[in-house]
């Protein structure tokens, strides 16, 4: 792991074949960081859970009703999204004012009053979390925080504390990442994937699902190396590239200047064609 | 160079371009007052627009001034300074532009210095910036150099001793930002179509902004002769053609090698919209521009013209179909940039181009060009061409 601030890194399995789209834990959230249920730009009053529907700066949490295909019969699946609270996460590394750290728990938290409003984080996430308060003058990104002042009591989240059908786990990650593996071989219903185990470097939020991720929205084509890991590919060669650029350069005007002034003194004039 | 030297020639479409860059003052104030998401279509699907997109080939189009600066101060080549010169000029003029529209782009223009003291290092978008600022410090110094050669001998004099280290930092600096746009898009390996993902992004991005450079310089060059009715040294410009044509062949190479390698001929040459762009941007940046300069019309006015044209327009749509065009299959199409995005984008354009021709009409020997305030060249330096005034 990137970051050694998290030394007691929890997470969530949520089990997508328990969860009945009540919506519990979108109103939870909201009552829990004091949010509305009007969109915030168009002021509309909105569910958090039902069909379609879309995280916003006054959203931290959906539950997207998915209709899909299972052993040719239609069926429900509901699938909660907020912030997968990335082990190496995107939006703190990419983020050039640092407006992005990690608690001891692992959730990603963000600070507005260092925030330029570049929006980086926003297109580089790739679960495309992060969401602005576009209806402000002084707008902030806004994201899940992973209830971090909870967490750091000890406690759930507001979110998974009321999920009344168990669908929502919290506790040590990696205790959660054996449980996933161990329900998933022990029952074949489930899809042999434990989604977050890996993606982008591994998430704090673990899905189970019968379904496979694809259809139920979730990205398919993420990497296994974090998107920090990526970009330091490139980042580790800046001081490289400035040493090796200035020095070249100085080592190249030295020895042209040289020949030029050979080459006048030859010619007693200019003459460069 | 006697008489009223500080005056500016108006013209009809001068004044034009004088409104529209006061209507865009207006415009920023009311982008100040009611905020982003009222006077853009940007939104949370599509958190980047019109703006980003101008900036990204602003700062591409403006490497000319380092570019040109490594050619003609690094590499001695002596017979283009008077090309670099105007490229420092008009690159500083660029990246003055590419501030004036990141100041309404970014949401909290208020916290503009935090990156100074809450710096992220793995941000490619901290090294964009501040390798930008740095840049622009350093153009400041050059460009006092310059002027002070004429007004104040003295000053320019005293300046000497720094100017070598300012100089390899000048032509050092760029390399950060301009590879570090490239970078920015590594975050989204998964989002940007794969036609462009790659590893490699930072250093085509760098390197086509390289050998942008004598593009940008010869249609300049080209205009501005037309402008002063100079005789246009053909010679001079066909062999500062052929350092561009070199480079277009190896980063076609670089390109292609890059396609094969990471398995990406299908989606080349699918002929969907994404393969057809890249077939399009790889056909300006680097196949027209090579053809030309193979063949004799090459040699021509018209040619080099053609020539840097095709690049600069090949260079632009490297950038747009990063931003756009690779990006549009995971982004959708919710935006279109609104009536404000539009008009003060090409308002920051005409500030950019008064700004550009007060200066060269006013200090006329940025051009090495004796002129009058009317721009209208005086003496035979007119017909002999610049290349002899400067001497
Ligand atoms: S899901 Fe997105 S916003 Fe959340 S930690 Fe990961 S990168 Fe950051
Ligand atoms: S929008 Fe704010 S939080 Fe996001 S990357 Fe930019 S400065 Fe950082
Ligand atoms: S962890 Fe907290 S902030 Fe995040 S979705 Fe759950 S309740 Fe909302």
């Amino acid at each position: 792991m990137a970051n050694s601030v998290v030394t007691n890194q929890k997470g969530v399995l949520v089990d997508l074949t328990k969860c009945v789209g009540c919506g519990s834990c979108t109103v939870a959230c909201k009552m829990w960081n004091n949010q509305s249920f009007q969109h915030p730009q168009t002021e509309e009053f909105q569910n958090a859970h039902g069909v379609d529907v879309e995280l916003d700066s006054n959203t931290w949490t959906t539950v997207d009703h998915k209709l899909v295909e299972k052993d040719g019969k239609e069926v429900w699946r509901f699938v909660k999204r907020q912030c997968m609270h990335c082990l190496d996460p995107a939006c703190l590394s990419v983020c050039f004012s640092h407006s992005f750290h990690q608690t001891n728990e692992g959730a990603v938290q963000y600070n507005p009053e260092l925030c330029v409003g570049c929006r980086y984080c926003m297109i580089a996430c790739p679960f495309d979390v992060p969401k602005y308060e576009w209806e402000k003058v002084m707008p902030s990104v806004m994201k899940c925080q992973f209830c971090s002042s909870k967490l750091a009591d000890g406690e759930a989240p507001a979110c998974a504390s009321v999920c009344p059908t168990d669908a929502l786990m919290f506790g040590n990650r990696d205790e959660l990442l054996a449980k996933a593996h161990e329900i998933i071989s022990s029952d074949s219903k489930y899809v042999n994937h434990v989604y977050g185990e890996k993606e982008v470097g591994g998430t704090s939020w673990l899905y189970i699902s019968d379904v496979p991720f694809g259809e139920l929205g979730f990205p398919t084509n993420l990497p296994e190396q974090s998107v920090p890991g990526n970009i330091h590919e490139f980042t580790r060669f800046t001081l490289p590239i400035f040493a090796v650029g200035a020095t070249a350069w100085a080592g190249i005007s030295m020895y042209t200047s040289r020949r030029h002034k050979v080459h006048e003194a030859e010619h007693g004039h200019h003459d460069e064609k | 160079m006697s008489g009223k030297r500080w005056s500016f020639k108006i013209t009809p479409i001068r004044i034009a371009m004088f409104a529209i860059f006061a209507v865009t003052l207006v415009m920023y104030l009311y982008r100040y007052y009611v905020g982003l998401g009222a006077v853009t279509d940007l939104n949370d699907a599509y958190p980047w627009g019109a703006w980003i997109g101008a900036d990204m080939n602003v700062i591409a189009l403006a490497g000319a001034g380092f570019s040109m600066a490594i050619i003609s101060h690094i590499f001695h080549a002596h017979k283009y300074e008077p090309l670099a010169r105007r490229c420092l000029l008009m690159s500083f003029i660029g990246y003055v532009l590419v501030l004036l529209i990141l100041i309404i782009e970014i949401g909290r223009w208020d916290n503009f210095w935090r990156p100074f003291v809450s710096p992220n290092l793995h941000s490619p978008m901290f090294e964009v910036y501040m390798c930008i600022v740095a840049y622009l410090v350093l153009q400041v110094i050059e460009l006092v150099e310059v002027v002070t050669e004429k007004v104040a001998p003295k000053v320019q004099q005293k300046m000497q001793s720094i100017m070598p280290i300012v100089f390899i930092a000048a032509c050092t600096v760029p390399l950060g930002h301009q590879a570090s746009l490239g970078a920015l898009y590594l975050a989204m390996p998964a989002k940007l179509d794969a036609i462009w993902a790659s590893q490699m992004m930072p250093w085509l991005f760098v390197f086509s902004s390289f050998f942008i450079g004598p593009c940008v310089a010869i249609v300049e060059y080209i205009w501005t002769s037309a402008r002063y009715k100079m005789k246009v040294d053909t010679d001079m410009l066909y062999s500062l053609s052929r350092i561009s044509a070199v480079l277009m062949a190896i980063y076609f190479v670089a390109k292609c090698a890059d396609i094969v390698v990471r398995g990406q001929v299908g989606n080349v040459f699918a002929f969907n919209m994404t393969g057809n762009m890249f077939l399009l941007e790889m056909l300006l940046l680097t196949v027209v521009p090579i053809v030309i300069h193979l063949t004799p019309f090459g040699k021509t006015k018209g040619g080099l013209l053609t020539f840097g044209i095709s690049g600069m327009a090949g260079l632009v749509l490297t950038r747009l179909n990063v931003v756009f065009t690779g990006m549009a299959a995971h982004l959708g199409g919710g935006y279109f940039p609104s009536f404000l995005e539009i008009f003060t984008t090409v308002g920051g354009f005409c500030f950019a181009f008064l700004v550009y021709l007060y200066v060269t009409e006013n200090f006329p020997f940025f051009y090495g060009v004796a002129g009058d305030a009317e721009g209208k060249p005086v003496g035979e330096s007119a017909e002999s061409g610049f290349n002899q005034a400067i001497m």
